[in-house]
């Protein structure tokens, strides 16, 4: 009986092919639209996410009790043995990162400006870091102790490039001044305004050289398991306990949060807005199709038809047509993020300085299947809300109007 | 045994402008099962409307309609609905045939929507095909037919899934003369051999002709009833 059903709609839709087509075509070109811009989207939060985050830190960080407050050495992380300790217990974690970070004045023979000087160990972070990924010039090394990395845009204000001298002045733990020259080595490029217009890298036993303290300031994390990323940091606290703090990377970054919700929420909303315009042009094709075939299903009632009947197949042919638009547009839409995904898209063509902002020249766009759950549920919506004011109408007429519409 | 009784039945229109129109006014009819009958009149004296009462199509503004022995006036559209498909059959002037299902699928639909098994579908379509002429013609949509060949498909539509009832809504109206007579033979040989009660509403007065009973309506009103 249903089979029968969806033949009906099948042909019917296929007697007016032009009609059905343009339907199809306008499901399948929002879609693909919706799709690209959602992809769009996620590639400019995700590599905001990635720059900002592994630039900085890594799943879960570590802090002496008031550091993050007052970034002092005094409140630097002490007893780091007992803390990596506690840690070995724990199997949720795959690695940890060592950090000294402090405050110094950079100067060249042009320019001096306070900045942030971090202490690392660049062979260990070199796979989970993206500082390896983003030496514009140079070598994403420290061939000797006074060789130090700077961030492009600081490079600039500096008037220095690669081989050039640079002087660190900073204050040590004691308070004494103590300045000293280093090389550039590496100039780096992370769509981080932070790292690239005021951070200086070098090594982390010079860091700890310079600034007299055997300690670091903080300890990232790696965690197996994103997903379980709250769970692993509550953890951790409970194993080291009230003198430490220790923060997921979303505690960390509140803007970054606020800004991958924000965009969902604006991607949702043109969701909505596209199927609620897609859904008003449906429900004027569907109320064509339905007013053009009165007589027709007057005639189905009159031989035994039941309304509900009737609405099955006006349904079906709703289904039919959101489907195809559906799988139409999700194809290209993937079709095209593949594309995209592979090329980037270039910013750079619509203006310059999205760095500024942290927003990288090119974007590499995700293709997630979960870019078509949203439109699949949404094209299931349509079908069934768009077909009820027009059977409305078509339930109101007793069978002999439906004969004699007009 | 009566198959139909109308009581008192009456239709007025009322428009939104408080103007009414009498399509019917208090029709008495019993139609006994077999008969072979001719509701005539001039345009607008009510035979299509009596018919569309007769059919469940339309509901009187008073009066009873008993249709084998079950009040239908009280009935909702679902169980006439139900009605319609199990005992009654219909063939309307412009046939009517749903234009995207072929010949033998017009034919078949009602069974299917009578929940009948695939090979006994398939065996009474082609029995009745065979009976009215149009077994070649299986394969072909309502556009690809001519309007004798459309008519012989709604009446062998109508008659497929073997109702007690036929109501036949000016059936030869758009054919040639020679035609219709055959499709009128047609119907009271099927009449005949199955006790079928053929009801038509009619100007053609070869239908009227060939009809056992013919009830002749004026206004709305019977104006005459005769048994031949």
């Amino acid at each position: 009986m249903n089979s029968l059903m969806v033949i009906l709609a099948f042909r019917n839709l296929a007697r007016n092919r032009v009609r059905t087509t343009m339907v199809i075509a306008m499901i399948a070109s929002s879609l693909t639209l919706l799709m690209y811009f959602q992809g769009f989207m996620d590639g400019i939060i995700e590599q905001m996410t990635k720059d900002t985050v592994r630039s900085e830190t890594s799943d879960i960080t570590i802090y002496g009790k008031k550091y993050r407050k007052e970034k002092d050495l005094n409140n630097r992380l002490t007893h780091k043995k007992y803390v990596l300790k506690k840690l070995s217990y724990l199997d949720s974690i795959e690695e940890h990162f060592e950090r000294l970070e402090h405050d110094a004045m950079i100067a060249s023979p042009y320019y001096s400006q306070g900045i942030k000087v971090i202490g690392l160990e660049s062979e260990k972070e070199k796979d989970d870091f993206i500082l390896s990924t983003r030496i514009k010039e140079g070598d994403y090394s420290f061939p000797n102790e006074n060789a130090i990395w700077i961030g492009h845009a600081l490079a600039e204000k500096l008037g220095t490039g690669i081989q050039r001298k640079l002087v660190l002045t900073v204050q040590d733990s004691k308070g004494e001044i103590i300045g000293e020259a280093f090389r550039v080595t590496a100039i780096i490029q992370t769509n981080n305004p932070k790292i690239d217009r005021a951070s200086a890298f070098i090594s982390l036993t010079k860091a700890q050289a310079l600034f007299n303290v055997p300690d670091i300031t903080q300890l990232s994390i790696k965690i197996h398991d994103q997903k379980r990323l709250r769970e692993v940091r509550d953890t951790i606290q409970d194993e080291i306990g009230n003198h430490y703090e220790v923060f997921t990377w979303r505690q960390l970054f509140p803007s970054l949060q606020f800004m991958e919700t924000a965009t969902q929420s604006y991607i949702k909303i043109s969701y909505v807005i596209m199927f609620i315009i897609m859904m008003i042009g449906f429900v004027g094709v569907i109320m064509m199709s339905i007013m053009e075939r009165v007589r027709e299903f007057g005639i189905m009632m009159a031989i035994g038809h039941k309304f509900k009947q009737v609405s099955l197949i006006v349904f079906w042919e709703s289904l039919m047509m959101s489907f195809l638009g559906f799988l139409i547009g999700t194809t290209l839409g993937f079709g095209l993020l593949y594309i995209v995904n592979q090329t980037g898209v270039n910013l750079n063509i619509f203006g310059q300085g999205f760095e500024q902002f942290g927003i990288a020249s090119i974007i590499y766009p995700p293709m997630k299947i979960a870019y078509c759950f949203t439109p699949l549920l949404a094209v299931i919506i349509t079908s069934i809300l768009s077909i009820i004011w027009p059977l409305r109408i078509l339930y109101k007429l007793k069978p002999i109007q439906s004969i004699q519409f007009n | 045994m009566s198959i139909i009784t109308l009581s008192s039945v009456s239709k007025i229109y009322s428009e939104k402008t408080a103007r009414k129109t009498v399509a019917l006014e208090n029709i008495n009819l019993e139609v006994n099962e077999g008969e072979f009958l001719a509701i005539s009149g001039p345009s607008g004296s009510g035979k299509t409307t009596l018919l569309n009462m007769i059919g469940g199509l339309d509901s009187p503004s008073n009066g009873r309609i008993i249709l084998n022995n079950k009040d239908i006036t009280t009935l909702k559209e679902n169980a006439l609905s139900h009605i319609r498909l199990h005992q009654i059959g219909f063939i309307f002037q412009a046939y009517n045939l749903i234009p995207v299902l072929t010949a033998l699928e017009n034919m078949e639909y009602i069974l299917m929507l009578q929940r009948i098994k695939k090979e006994e579908r398939q065996a009474r379509v082609k029995d009745v095909a065979f009976r009215l002429g149009i077994d070649d013609l299986l394969d072909k949509r309502p556009s690809e037919m001519s309007g004798g060949q459309q008519q012989r498909v709604a009446i062998a539509r109508a008659i497929v899934s073997k109702p007690k009832l036929i109501l036949a809504d000016e059936p030869t109206a758009n054919l040639d003369s020679k035609t219709g007579e055959i499709l009128l033979d047609l119907m009271r040989e099927l009449n005949e051999e199955h006790a079928m009660t053929f009801i038509f509403a009619t100007h053609d007065s070869s239908v009227i002709k060939k009809a056992k009973r013919h009830v002749s309506l004026l206004d709305g009103m019977v104006k005459d009833d005769q048994a031949k």
